[in-house]
């Protein structure tokens, strides 16, 4: 008897084995939704691709956004990575420099197929240098994207004695706006509330996306498309010095909160959501979206308004820096054709597209068949329409990690932030705030 | 022939020694290699990994240049110095208050344990809402009683910063220490005090000449214990300021994973972690001789 039940056992275990074996495996860690919407898509497209590819399976992990990237990094030091990886930080953070040291697998032949369907700023933002090599191929495919919104409360706009039309176009009128009137008018109804929350720390990857907008705004590149730096020359450091001096000077004049020297990225959005802060940038429609998810109708449609951004210093066009979120495959997956076919499969439009808009509007999509859409045109929603309008009418630029990897390494440090800090905190003079920050670009940069 | 007379060997212990080990040996080691198993697992090998991805030397040379590193042992020393001194002094004193027995003193240290028992991260995250310059509970109240505006940067300064991480710190792990210098208060047997007080011993002399010399030792472990632990106390700094501002409040504990995870430099971020040894080796190893001396005695 004991036998018996050890072969039945035995066999049982083989055949599950076996069974294991079997079918093809596709490893998958993928950063998890703040909607359930998002989730959902994804297990769909994964559904789908799973039964047109029988023996198949896509192994999936749903991994939150504060343990993406440590988790990653983990695995690659370990030596043990998932074939794709997707985290929202990638593209901020890491992706360009690994692509820099060999570690991403070149996904061209997944991502050329498609790129008459994509956006023209989208491909070059996922082609990087390899340094191994000395080529520059597509090391990421485009998921999505975003770019910086600007959003205040308009009941609190009407509190203060003004309307949406009131609000002025050109850069100096925009901001002393906020920080003057509406902020002076509010505060002598005895309200206790900042005009603009303007992040100011190392520790917000706000503060460095919002210093690039202001530099677009004074016409500022730090580096060339080859990816040579241009910091070195008078007129980029009397750009950057400027843009520097304007971004502190709202802090200093009291327009934002003392604690944005001290927030995170989700702070900015709680002082407004909390109505401690009358208007604020943020880097994707997460604030409506918020009450969207609510369904707080009054909230989203009425009260919170969505602006594009005032032209720069002289009149100038601002060019959004637009992030392209990324998926990657590691030089070292196991099943990078497992991998490779899954993506294909997940980057074709009827798949992306609810992926997307389950976001609820907060990532833009990279395809124009998919933005052009009542989803993102429908003038009732005030937020999308504008980001629409934001994308397809304004100039969009890429981040500065697309031509120089090591603008990741810059951004993790937050440079840009420790200069603000230096000036708020430790009282430095910008020019000496700025030649500390110019240094370490080069040293890392160059 | 004397009763601690070792027993003369059974015939059958002979002929296991005689062949190999005996069987009691043998269970023995049966019994020990799962622990052993266990012990190389989870620590013999994460330790040596540890070592071996922090074995870099440029990234000691890295991390020794770096500002934010040195400010971080600075802030590491503070924190140990302060931090422990004021959080045993206080466990002292107060276990002097809960040595009573009334019911009420009773119920007073029910409610004094608790932020030791509740779970960290609520509690400090709690404190660091309740600390926000903009709309924390505590500028709240001095605008609303005193119309202070803007209130204190109590999380904005590098100096507040780590203050308010100290006081957390304290806060959250005085009650613990405080129960073990209870239990070394009451070990003090009674007689000695009622003979002091019967001799004439103010409260001061009854501390100075009966208190403290039952507890000095386990006073001076209680504080190389706390020392030890508190170099690895990350939570109190990366919940309440997350290092902020300009990285200014980090300690060596949280820096690791500044370097590890937001640098992407996991062998810097070991680095950082294995600088701490020199301070930490000396201490358990200290902690350890002081432990064996005490069970000799």
């Amino acid at each position: 008897m004991k036998r018996i039940v050890a072969l039945a056992l035995a066999t049982g275990v083989a055949f599950g084995a076996t069974a294991a074996l079997a079918q093809e495996k596709v490893v998958v860690w993928w950063n998890k939704g703040f909607y359930e919407a998002e989730d959902k898509a994804l297990l769909a497209a994964i559904d789908r691709w799973e039964k047109a590819n029988p023996g198949k399976k896509i192994d999936l992990t749903l991994i939150p956004l504060n343990d993406m990237l440590t988790k990653t990094v983990s695995a690659i030091e370990a030596k043990n990575v998932p074939d794709i990886g997707f985290g929202w930080v990638y593209d901020l953070q890491s992706s360009a420099q690994w692509a820099a040291n060999g570690i991403l697998e070149d996904v061209s032949d997944v991502v050329l197929p498609l790129k008459d369907k994509f956006l023209p700023n989208v491909i070059p933002s996922v082609t990087m240098m390899n340094k191994r090599t000395g080529k520059a191929s597509i090391y990421a495919m485009p998921i999505h994207m975003q770019t910086m919104h600007f959003h205040y409360w308009g009941d609190m706009l009407a509190d203060a004695g003004f309307k949406d039309a009131d609000i002025p176009r050109d850069w100096d009128g925009f901001w002393s706006f906020w920080c003057g009137k509406v902020q002076g008018a509010l505060r002598a109804k005895g309200q206790r509330v900042y005009g603009i929350g303007w992040p100011a720390s190392t520790a917000a990857s706000d503060t460095y996306y919002t210093y690039y907008v202001v530099l677009g705004a004074y016409g500022v590149s730090m580096v060339d498309a080859d990816g040579k730096l241009r910091v070195g020359d008078s007129a980029t450091r009397d750009g950057m010095k400027k843009a520097l001096e304007f971004y502190v000077k709202i802090q200093t004049d009291g327009c934002s909160p003392p604690g944005a020297i001290s927030w995170t990225d989700a702070d900015n959005n709680n002082n407004f959501h909390n109505r401690t802060t009358v208007a604020t940038p943020n880097p994707s429609l997460s604030i409506p979206g918020k009450h969207l998810d609510d369904k707080n109708d009054d909230n989203y449609y009425n009260k919170v308004r969505t602006v594009v951004w005032p032209d720069g210093p002289g009149g100038r066009k601002l060019a959004y820096p637009v992030a392209v979120k990324q998926a990657v495959i590691f030089a070292e997956s196991k099943n990078k054709a497992g991998a490779k076919s899954f993506m294909a499969t997940l980057l074709q439009p009827e798949n992306l597209k609810p992926y997307v808009e389950g976001s609820l509007g907060r990532w833009f999509p990279t395809m124009p068949e998919l933005a052009n859409t009542p989803f993102w045109t429908d003038a009732k929603d005030p937020h999308k329409s504008i980001a629409h309008r934001q994308y397809t009418t304004g100039q969009l630029a890429p981040f500065p990690t697309v031509a120089n990897a090591a603008f990741s390494a810059l951004q993790n440090e937050n440079v840009f932030g420790k200069a603000i800090g230096r000036i708020i905190v430790d009282k430095w003079t910008s020019d000496r705030a700025i030649d500390e920050m110019i240094a370490r670009i080069k040293e890392l940069g160059s | 022939m004397s009763e601690l007379a070792a027993v003369a060997p059974t015939s059958s212990a002979l002929r296991s020694t005689s062949r190999g080990v005996a069987p009691e040996t043998m269970w023995g080691i049966i019994l020990v290699i799962p622990y052993v198993l266990v012990f190389l697992v989870f620590v013999v090998y994460p330790v040596a990994y540890g070592f071996y991805l922090g074995s870099n030397p440029e990234s000691f040379r890295k991390l020794l240049a770096d500002p934010i590193y040195q400010r971080s042992i600075v802030n590491t020393l503070v924190f140990l110095a302060v931090a422990v001194n004021i959080k045993l002094i206080l466990a002292l004193l107060i276990s002097g208050f809960f040595v009573h027995s009334q019911r009420w003193i009773r119920w007073i240290s029910v409610l004094f344990i608790l932020p030791w028992a509740v779970p960290s991260i609520p509690t400090i995250l709690s404190f660091r809402w309740m600390l926000n310059s903009e709309w924390g509970m505590i500028n709240e109240v001095l605008f609303r009683v005193a119309g202070v505006f803007p209130g204190p940067g109590w999380l904005l300064t590098p100096e507040l910063g780590l203050s308010s991480v100290i006081l957390v710190h304290v806060w959250k792990y005085l009650p613990f220490w405080t129960l073990i210098l209870l239990a070394g208060r009451l070990a003090i047997p009674r007689d000695l005090y009622e003979a002091a007080e019967v001799d004439g011993a103010s409260g001061l002399q009854r501390f100075g000449y009966v208190t403290w010399p039952g507890v000095k030792n386990l006073y001076i472990t209680s504080t190389m214990l706390s020392t030890i632990w508190s170099l690895g106390d990350f939570n109190s700094v990366f919940l309440l300021t997350g290092g902020a501002p300009l990285d200014r409040t980090h300690v060596l504990a949280t820096l690791g994973i500044r370097y590890a995870f937001q640098l992407t430099d996991v062998s810097t971020g070991v680095a950082a972690v294995i600088t701490a040894l020199p301070l930490a080796v000396p201490l358990v190893i200290y902690l350890v001789g002081r432990l064996g001396k005490g069970a000799q005695a």
